[in-house]
């Protein structure tokens, strides 16, 4: 097909076109209403959603045909790519990402209008009309500054390859996930300004936010959990948290999100902590933006310099100040028409509150701070993960304090394990943090290494050749007094078309214990300088993020099942 | 002494060269690796993106890496490390900056004394 991309293009200028429409018109009739019912939003809810899909699966078919004779798909794609690295390939780069943003947007106010309950019918139109407004100025933004179908003339040849470090199945999970938790906590607060617009925060309103929430907390949680193993698993320093000021982004809203579906819980009961839930409800969705503009604009300095322009800084910028300013504004002008309704918090819930909250602030006021910083001239500085390890220590502690407390009264096992999930995560880091046994040496074929109790005894060096990169693939067997108990294969990677060699750690597990091994330079014949690790509890991590999310979704499980019985 | 010189000056050269992704720097015991990674891994690598002495393979991150490895074999403590780094490299490269304890009451009166504090 010659006329793909101009079809993906054509596609994306109606979505924009008819969501802005849908959004005008649907806020026109809130002050004069014989404008009402023009435009029924659900309808065109969905077929902006198509649309925009459409126009997604364009440029994934543009990635899986090489088609060359687009920028992005040069820039970031290779006739070499094995399938699924293509589909990653689409989301490696700003444009590309965008639009999976805004796929997952669309994607999440389809789902609001296709199954919303009856009793929400007054909020709905409201509701998805402003989602189609974010999802106007996105486009409005992608349009004019990031399309992904702008061509190239004379067509490249060939692509200029996924950076090697993004080709890992973790990469093709990672940003889905995220951007489907943070189109969720959109969906949620696009809810609460259409409450707050059109009557009142009530428990009905707090309990369908919760609803929404959940999936998208769990989906942020996901995604989360799988950059963390993808840092681990890729980086090479055994480590899984860095406190690079993009995965902050991917924190705070996740802090804030927590703490909403704390004060909804309490919301949907009995109609309390109002300012709460609607404050965290708008901050989660400002964070979740941030998270995706402010990150992709450059402005801050970090290693996930994959997807950046200093040039698409302002206009990220106006956009930003825009959705975030204008929801606050409605917070502030509509908020406080009716009484608030005062009842009986239960402290732990309030003090659970209020340090998830302060925590947020902390990491954004220490991810922020060396760019204030800078803009004011002062010189440059640094904040990075001894500060925020050091300031967040007494508040974790604190906070599972008070989790014990409070967290396992109720005989709701949702609750339950999702608490029960926190603590191992806890335990995975604390154990991480003080059990880490590492050396580094130069190893010869046939010779051993012990440390922690453990032998690493380097069997062989293989040479392989795979579709897009050739690989020194190392054998190396684990043993404990004699008996083996794991066998480790880390590889030095040499990916021919960006000509960049890559070290991919050999890891594995047990139930306690990570062996991690990275291969560094030739030496000599048959001989390598080797990075070994033996920590404890990295695991540990991961499963009790698991054990969160499925403890999330058992209470809302339950919540259905109660309803129905 | 000038052949110290020469020798130091070819070991600079050469020796971010030969240690990169894996550092297989000997020291000399268990205890004295702990308290050097420690140190490496709270200083900036100013070449980077983002990324500590530790985690870092430019030629500047190595360089700086071994000095704090060789002053940690020298005896000197955290403290005085942390300070030469900063009196030489400028307070970019100190991860965690040096008023810590006063981060978090700073932020409300930032424009006062920012500029003093750090």
């Amino acid at each position: 097909m010659l006329w793909l991309p101009e079809l993906g293009f054509i596609a994306l200028l109606l979505a924009c076109t008819a969501s802005l429409l849908l959004a005008g018109i649907t806020l026109l009739t809130l002050m004069d209403r014989r404008w009402g019912g023009l435009l029924p939003a659900r309808g065109w809810s969905l077929s902006i959603f198509v649309l925009i899909a459409l126009s997604f699966a364009i440029l994934l078919q543009l990635f899986l045909s090489n088609d060359f004779s687009v920028m992005y798909v040069a820039q970031h794609g290779h006739s070499q790519l094995p399938p699924l690295m293509k589909a990653g390939a689409l989301w490696g780069g700003h444009e590309g990402s965008l639009l999976l943003w805004l796929l997952c947007l669309a994607g999440w106010s389809a789902c609001f209008a296709l199954f919303s309950p009856k009793s929400l019918c007054s909020l709905q139109p409201l509701t998805l009309a402003i989602l189609a407004l974010i999802v106007g100025c996105f486009l409005l933004f992608i349009l004019f500054f990031s399309d992904p179908f702008v061509r190239l003339f004379p067509a490249a040849l060939q692509g200029r390859d996924l950076n090697p470090m993004l080709q890992h199945i973790g990469l093709i999970l990672h940003p889905p996930l995220l951007y489907l938790g943070y189109a969720g906590f959109a969906t949620c607060s696009a809810l609460m300004l259409a409450a707050l617009l059109q009557g009142e925060f009530s428990a009905e309103v707090a309990g369908q936010c919760l609803r929404w929430a959940k999936p998208a907390w769990c989906f942020l949680t996901a995604g989360i959990i799988l950059g963390s193993w993808w840092a681990y698993s890729e980086l090479g320093w055994g480590g899984w948290w860095f406190w690079d000021p993009v995965e902050n982004a991917s924190l705070l809203p996740w802090l804030t999100a927590t703490a909403l579906l704390h004060s909804l819980a309490v919301g949907q009961r009995t109609g309390g902590l109002r300012h709460w839930s609607i404050l965290l409800t708008l901050g989660t969705f400002v964070l979740s933006l941030l998270g995706t503009l402010i990150v992709r604009s450059g402005i801050l300095v970090s290693v996930h310099a994959f997807a950046l322009d200093e040039q698409r800084a302002l206009p990220l910028f106006i956009l930003f100040a825009f959705l975030s300013g204008s929801s606050f504004l409605i917070y502030a002008l509509r908020a406080n028409r009716k009484k608030a309704v005062t009842s009986p918090v239960k402290p732990a819930l309030l003090g659970a509150l209020l340090l998830l909250s302060s925590a947020a602030l902390i990491v954004l006021v220490g991810t922020l701070y060396p760019m204030l910083y800078r803009i004011m001239g002062w010189g440059q500085i640094s904040v990075g993960a001894p500060y925020f390890n050091l300031v967040l220590l007494p508040f974790g502690l604190l906070g599972l304090v008070l989790m014990c407390y409070g967290g396992f009264r109720r005989r709701r096992y949702g609750q339950w394990i999702a608490h029960a999930g926190v603590l191992l995560t806890a335990l995975g880091i604390a154990s991480s943090a003080l059990q880490r046994h590492e050396i580094s040496l130069n190893v010869t074929v046939g010779e051993a290494v012990s440390l922690a109790g453990y032998q690493f005894t380097l069997r062989s060096v293989d040479l392989q050749a795979q579709a897009n990169f050739t690989t020194e693939q190392a054998v190396i067997e684990v043993t404990q007094q004699g008996k083996p108990v794991a066998q480790l294969t880390p590889e030095r990677r040499f990916y021919t078309a960006r000509r960049q060699q890559m070290f991919e750690p050999g890891i594995d597990w047990n139930a306690f214990h990570d062996w991690y091994v990275v291969m560094g330079e030739k030496s000599g014949e048959q001989r390598y300088a080797m990075r070994f690790y033996v920590q404890t509890g990295i695991r540990w991590i991961w499963w009790g993020g698991a054990l969160m999310m499925f403890g999330v979704l058992a209470t809302g499980w339950q919540r259905r099942q109660a309803c129905a019985g | 002494m000038r052949w110290l010189t020469a020798l130091l000056l070819w070991a600079s050269i050469t020796l971010p060269l030969a240690a990169q992704i894996v550092d297989t720097w000997a020291f000399t015991s268990p205890e004295m690796q702990e308290r050097a990674l420690v140190v490496a891994g709270q200083i900036r690598c100013p070449q980077c993106q983002n990324q500590s002495l530790l985690e870092s393979n430019a030629p500047a991150a190595v360089a700086m890496r071994h000095e704090v490895f060789a002053m940690t074999e020298q005896g000197k403590t955290q403290a005085e490390i942390m300070n030469f780094m900063t009196a030489r490299y400028g307070n970019f490269v100190r991860y965690q900056p040096a008023c810590w304890c006063l981060a978090l009451p700073r932020v409300g009166m930032w424009p006062v004394d920012a500029r003093r504090l750090c």
